[in-house]
């Protein structure tokens, strides 16, 4: 099951400064039904994923002004869910190894190999999608580092509003949701929303309070939540939690 | 250096110290004084530079340091026994070659012949029979071939790491060169790449399409191929073929070769009236070519370029003034070096192709540039004669 914009089309922004190489791309992955946009410098590819998501960023390395490892850095933290996927001509160079420490999915040599570049669009779309709410901006970014290690994709959101916003424009595999957002209730009503808008998706339960909120729990166990993970997170347990069908 | 070199370079060094036949009879004549000195001596030496870290690290075992001792008390022997020949400097020479093989620092060198030095007096001072004046004169003979043996040696040690020296630069160069040539055709090939791919796998391709894929890929041929000319170009330029050649014409054909992009205007502030100017054609309209697209480049987000000339004398300046990003100070001194770039695009050869045609053509290039503001590249050029 792969998760796709609303519309049900995967997005894909091509990034590059060389104007033939970026209409090149459009041209083969349009034809194969992708929405594709197109961003001949790195300032723009940032300005593009403000105004709207894209599934992939396919990202030049060596572009004037800015690199194509800050403009990765830029578009995750404005959409960190973006999977970026390195096209360069230095495959081995250390600016593309920095890529991948910084989380790129795969960095490909050009002159592109498009059967190949096709494999990994593929591949990436089809890791799992997890949006994880949780007001705490150092817990995401850690639960965002070891997901994305792991495969998966990882939208964050860090308000209830946020949630619901992400909800609405992406339909997601799992759902992680801390129960504490800044009151049961606000968890509790994500906890329905995703249900309504999302119904196919997975809905995990992440809480500090085990006592206080036995009730609540109880309750939204019955109403459908998978699993419930308690804080300090057991990574392990995590993982293999997310991993089960 | 070849053999007939090092020898003539040693006599030359013999010539400059005033060595003679006397000398070479007096230090003959005190070999079999230190003879029986020289196991002791030898023991000493390799002792002493036992003690030093940095000089014993380069000994592998003890079976090495035997078969050193045995090299040492061979040169030794010739050292007294002579004939300073060819066969005697070559012998030195490769000393020092060996020094730097072993990575020995040479300072060793002098420290060691030094101690060795002090021994062979003290040696030669307990046998000399009572007689002062011919003690001094051997003694005086002798520091003279030792201090011609260590100019030898010194001089084989700077060769060798010179030799050494280039031969990592050029490796150096070479790896700078693969690193551009690599962005410079990977990324054509990638355009000609994919307009392949989609030429013969797209569903559903207007002949339109079809037609702006092919002139994609002749059009990333070009580009390709005019990389390899410029960095062929460089490496053998084209002979000069100087005539008397129009500034403003040369300047209108460069800058409809390279239209400016949107946003940056060019001023073009030149006198009606110009000498003509001894110059290649050519390759004046190749360095203004380069001279206006480096300002384009430094100006990203648009500006003015304003190209000036003025003559005076035998002289005609012309100025190319950018509003640009201007150039860090200590660039400045580097941007004529070949694959020297700052920028994403390009090998780095422009302004050293620049700086190699206007030296050939007698023209000269001067920068002045400040950050944020602009950079101002003045090319002064020798007026045609009976233009003057």
């Amino acid at each position: 099951m792969n998760a796709a914009n609303a519309s049900g089309v995967h997005s894909i922004l091509v990034v590059d400064d060389e104007v033939d190489a970026c209409e090149n791309l459009r041209d083969i992955l349009s034809d194969l039904g992708y929405r594709v946009a197109i961003a001949r410098s790195g300032a723009e590819a940032v300005e593009q994923v403000a105004r709207c998501p894209y599934d992939i960023a396919l990202l030049d390395l060596k572009m004037p002004g800015m690199d194509g490892v800050t403009v990765y850095r830029q578009i995750k933290r404005l959409r960190p869910e973006t999977v970026a996927i390195v096209v360069s001509a230095f495959s081995g160079s250390e600016l593309a190894d920095r890529a991948v420490e910084e989380g790129a999915a795969q960095v490909v040599a050009k002159p592109v190999d498009v059967p190949q570049l096709l494999t990994t669009i593929e591949a990436s779309l089809a890791q799992p999608l997890i949006l994880v709410v949780d007001d705490d901006a150092e817990f995401c970014d850690n639960l965002w580092q070891i997901l994305c290690k792991r495969g998966y994709r990882v939208a964050l959101a860090n308000s209830a509003e946020e949630a619901r916003r992400q909800l609405a424009t992406k339909s997601f595999n799992i759902v992680l949701i801390d129960l504490k957002l800044p009151d049961t209730k606000e968890g509790e009503n994500i906890f329905r929303t995703v249900g309504e808008i999302n119904p196919l998706a997975r809905r995990i339960l992440v809480t500090g309070f085990r006592d206080e909120s036995v009730e609540t729990i109880h309750r939204l166990v019955e109403q459908g939540v998978d699993a419930v993970c308690y804080k300090p997170i057991d990574v392990d347990n995590l993982l293999k939690t997310l991993g089960a069908r | 250096m070849d053999n007939e070199r090092i020898y003539r370079r040693y006599r030359e060094l013999q010539d400059y110290v005033g060595w003679s036949e006397d000398d070479a009879s007096r230090v003959q004549k005190a070999w079999p004084l230190v003879k029986a000195h020289l196991p002791a001596l030898i023991d000493d030496f390799y002792a002493e530079i036992k003690r030093h870290p940095e000089a014993n690290k380069v000994f592998a075992d003890e079976a090495q340091v035997e078969r050193l001792k045995v090299s040492l008390r061979k040169w030794v022997e010739q050292l007294f026994q002579g004939p300073y020949n060819a066969e005697y400097a070559i012998h030195r020479w490769e000393v020092g070659r060996r020094h730097v093989e072993v990575g020995l620092d040479h300072i060793f060198a002098h420290a060691a012949l030094a101690r060795l030095r002090r021994g062979l007096a003290r040696a030669l001072q307990a046998e000399w029979p009572a007689d002062e004046k011919g003690l001094n004169e051997a003694l005086n003979s002798l520091n003279t071939l030792i201090d011609l043996d260590l100019a030898k040696i010194e001089d084989s040690y700077a060769a060798e790491y010179l030799d050494r020296l280039q031969k990592t630069e050029r490796l150096a160069a070479i790896g700078q060169i693969a690193a551009g040539v690599a962005h410079e055709i990977r990324n054509p090939l990638n355009v000609v790449k994919t307009s392949a791919y989609f030429l013969i796998n797209a569903k559903k391709a207007s002949p339109e399409r079809v037609a702006e894929h092919l002139a994609r890929i002749s059009r990333q041929v070009n580009h390709a191929n005019d990389v390899i000319t410029a960095l062929s170009s460089f490496a053998k330029p084209p002979a000069v073929q100087l005539s008397s050649v129009s500034v403003s014409e040369c300047l209108k054909g460069a800058i409809e070769r390279y239209p400016p992009p949107q946003g940056i205007q060019i001023v073009s502030e030149l006198p009606d009236v110009l000498p003509k100017v001894k110059a290649d054609a050519t390759q004046l309209g190749i360095v203004f070519g380069n001279l206006i697209r480096n300002a384009c480049d430094a100006m990203p987000n648009g500006g003015n370029l304003t190209i000036k000339a003025s003559s005076a004398g035998e002289w005609l300046e012309v100025d190319f003034m950018d509003t640009g990003v201007g150039i860090a100070p200590d660039h400045l001194a580097k941007i004529t070096e070949p694959l020297f770039s700052t920028k994403a695009r390009g090998m780095g050869l422009g302004l050293a192709i620049t700086s190699a045609i206007l030296s050939k053509i007698s023209g000269k290039l001067n920068v002045t540039s400040e950050l944020g503001r602009g950079s101002v590249f003045a090319v002064q050029l020798p007026v045609a004669e009976g233009n003057r």
